[in-house]
């Protein structure tokens, strides 16, 4: 097939991939997660003083909420900040483009690993249209996640890796972008520095006669750890992994061995267990949207066709010319990917395995090809094409674009965006925040009123107890954006004039409103409707002779 | 006491008889080997089905009312008709349940937990060498536990799997005896 009429291929699918990430995500999901408004309120103000909220120049990781975010994705959110503003669809934009433009790369992956494949076109097609519609890549897409953006990384750089083996000069520049993934998210710092030795072991025979590129592309790789060695010893360089991870320091019998191998086992294999993959549909930040799980439930017939051509890629197929980089390359990926993921203590957490999903769609795909030659009639075949596209399609809109936006809104902050346009009638009065709820509602505030970065770098330095790049941070900060200050809430401000106290019903009760002489001002709704957040105008004369 | 004296002597006569189904071509190991899985289906469907097929409970009734605004507003008539109100209120929810079920029988975890870590990672071999050459009746017992399983309760419907597991785990022990045996011979 020559590149026109690949081009032409090619764009609609690209143009599926980018309408499922793009389409209202201005307003889907229904909010700005606190850790998206961390990284995007860094970029603005990184964007405005090259520093970060706290004050500290270029950092090599972001002080969060008690633990460290990764860089990358907040520098190049300094980007379309610049364009379109502070608003929940710039920070949300790295994510999505990078969600769209993984499936061109896709299908370029593809291509150069099945390239003396008569099939390959269709299998590049059918993968990058796969991955266009998976429930995992749409919802991650769809979010301020920075996995996402490793992702697209580390899919550029294995497709280099690829690229190398025919024209060895490619070698360096995809270390470069390997080396590049590990600032992208944690689980790629791992994942790389096993990758690359793996990689070029395999394919020694290739990289043998051309040692002087094996050794430039080591060393730019190991130039790209400098500033994860520049922070080694400060304590963040470790800090979310040992805030993460369920491994006992202090183990050392053979008997703690053993059960430690077991949990690691357990928990890998937990990656691998088609109830997690096709069906459980919890929903959170971590997982996925409502009544989907990270693939459709019909995948799972694909998913074992594709284990199978797997297994058996050097015996007879149904693809027929045998792929022996296939099996080298998807079985070390399906091997080393879901490790960062399997050392934490959560229960399958698809957030941290985005590499996984990914490599696991590409087997989904070729078993997808071969159930598809594997049909004889043309008429059966498209029946069923179209049946089951339909049916994905459907499910997709019924989970993303309707329950998640009503069923989650409130994990996403929506109330507190809600509040910031009803607290605009309240110009002249003080209002205190409850922050006890959500960490990201001071600089959710902020991000979206366009707060001056120098003057939150002053509030915000003076707070930090410990050194910026330490093994323990400090969570809680009182934040003060305008009239608004945003803390823990206690009840002897309802002793103060002037003041409207907000939060949820849990932070203040109607008895506690009743207690304290609190008069409910306005209420904020969640999308769904319920009652999110109450503000209650404080009553001094009331309250201080009930008291005293 | 009746019930488990009679669970453990089937799930045993199982995993023996797969074994012996896989290297007899005798017609009468492989019908039994059927039948009695077949006799186990029946017993747990008797005594564990899972009545919450056909059952909301109030939680799942809330659940499916707060949809039914959402969906009311967002779909209007394409949720108000009775086709679309039959689909999300009763039929999804149903195969929701039902697939539930079915990928729990599937999630080998839940097994793997209960065995020691040499044997898990035998029956991982076994699975990969079954994957690599796959046998008939082995694969039917797969597909009846599979059929069967998704009306029976989660937890027990995992008993079904259990045979095929130690099946497994046998297989990966011969096999890497014979590794071990083919290595020893060459040094």
């Amino acid at each position: 097939m020559n590149k026109l009429n690949q081009i032409i291929i090619l764009i609609p699918i690209f143009i599926l991939a980018f309408y499922l990430r793009f389409y209202n995500l201005g307003s889907i999901p229904a909010g700005l997660h606190a850790d998206a408004v961390s990284q995007a309120y860094n970029a603005f103000s990184l964007l405005e003083t090259e520093k970060d909220r706290y004050g500290q120049t270029l950092p090599i990781l972001f002080r969060a909420y008690g633990y460290y975010q990764p860089p990358l994705y907040t520098y190049l959110t300094i980007f379309p900040i610049a364009l379109f503003g502070n608003s929940q669809f710039s920070a949300h934009f790295i994510s999505a483009l990078s969600g769209s433009l993984l499936v061109v790369v896709t299908y370029l992956f593809i291509l150069a690993l099945f390239r003396e494949n008569q099939a390959r076109f269709a299998l590049a097609v059918i993968s990058a249209t796969t991955l266009a519609i998976a429930p995992w890549a749409v919802f991650f897409s769809r979010l301020a996640i920075e996995a996402n953006l490793a992702l697209l990384l580390f899919a550029v750089s294995i497709l280099c890796f690829l690229y190398s083996l025919r024209k060895i000069q490619v070698l360096p520049f995809a270390a470069l972008i390997l080396g590049i993934s590990t600032h992208a998210y944690y689980s790629e710092r791992l994942i790389a520095v096993i990758f690359l030795p793996l990689f070029l072991f395999f394919f020694r025979k290739n990289f043998l006669l051309s040692k002087k590129w094996v050794i430039l592309a080591l060393l730019i790789f190991a130039a790209t750890q400098i500033p994860h060695l520049m922070i080694l010893k400060s304590g963040a360089f470790a800090q979310r992994f040992n805030q993460v991870s369920d491994l006992d320091n202090n183990s050392g019998t053979y008997l703690q061995i053993i059960n430690i191998s077991k949990t690691i086992l357990n928990n890998y294999f937990i990656y691998y267990s088609p109830k997690n993959l096709f069906f459980d549909s919890d929903s959170n930040l971590g997982r996925t949207m409502p009544g989907l799980s990270v693939f459709y439930n019909w995948f799972i017939v694909p998913f074992f066709v594709g284990i199978w051509y797997l297994l058996r890629s050097n015996k007879v197929s149904l693809l027929k010319k045998k792929s022996n980089e296939f099996a080298k390359v998807i079985g070390l990926l399906l091997i080393i990917t879901p490790l960062p993921a399997s050392l934490t203590g959560d229960f399958f957490y698809p957030l941290r395995t985005l590499d996984f999903l990914w490599v696991l769609t590409l087997v989904i795909s070729v078993g997808m090809l071969q159930i598809y030659l594997f049909l004889r009639f043309k008429l059966v075949k498209i029946t069923i094409l179209s049946s089951l596209l339909s049916y994905s399609f459907f499910s997709l809109y019924i989970s993303y674009f309707i329950l998640f936006k009503y069923e989650k809104a409130e994990d996403y902050g929506y109330p507190y965006m809600k509040l910031i346009d009803k607290l605009s009638t309240y110009q002249n009065k003080k209002i205190i925040v409850d922050l006890s709820r959500d960490p990201g509602v001071g600089v959710r505030i902020a991000y979206l009123k366009n707060f001056p970065p120098k003057n939150l770098q002053d509030q915000l330095r003076s707070q930090l107890e410990t050194p910026y790049y330490s093994g323990s941070p400090n969570m809680d900060k009182i934040y003060e954006i305008d009239n608004i200050e945003i803390k823990p809430l206690s009840f002897a401000d309802s002793c103060k004039d002037n003041v409207i106290m907000v939060g949820d019903n849990l932070s203040i009760s109607p008895q506690q409103a009743e207690e304290h002489a609190l008069k409910a001002e306005f209420e904020i709704h969640d999308f769904s409707g319920k009652v999110a957040l109450i503000g209650y105008s404080t009553q001094p004369e009331k309250k201080c002779q009930t008291t005293f | 006491m009746l019930d488990n004296f009679f669970l453990n002597g089937i799930i045993i006569a199982e995993t023996v008889l797969l074994f012996l189904s896989t290297n007899s071509k005798r017609k009468i190991i492989s019908l039994l080997t059927l039948s009695s899985v077949c006799i186990l289906s029946l017993f747990l469907l008797i005594n564990y089905f899972d009545k919450s097929l056909f059952t909301t409970t109030e939680t799942e009734s809330i659940k499916i009312e707060e949809r039914r605004i959402y969906l009311n507003k967002e779909l209007k008539r394409i949720y108000g008709n009775k086709i679309g109100i039959f689909y999300f209120d009763r039929l999804r929810p149903f195969f929701n349940k039902l697939s539930s079920n079915l990928f729990s029988i599937l999630d080998l975890t839940q097994v793997f937990l209960q065995y020691p870590l040499v044997l898990t990672l035998l029956a991982i071999l076994g699975i990969i060498l079954f994957i690599l050459d796959i046998k008939t009746i082995p694969l039917i017992y797969f597909l009846i536990v599979i059929c069967t399983g998704s009306f029976i309760v989660p937890k027990q419907n995992i008993l079904l799997m259990l045979p095929l597991i130690n099946f497994f785990i046998l297989q990966g022990f011969i096999e890497s005896l014979r590794m071990a045996k083919k290595k020893f011979l060459k040094v």
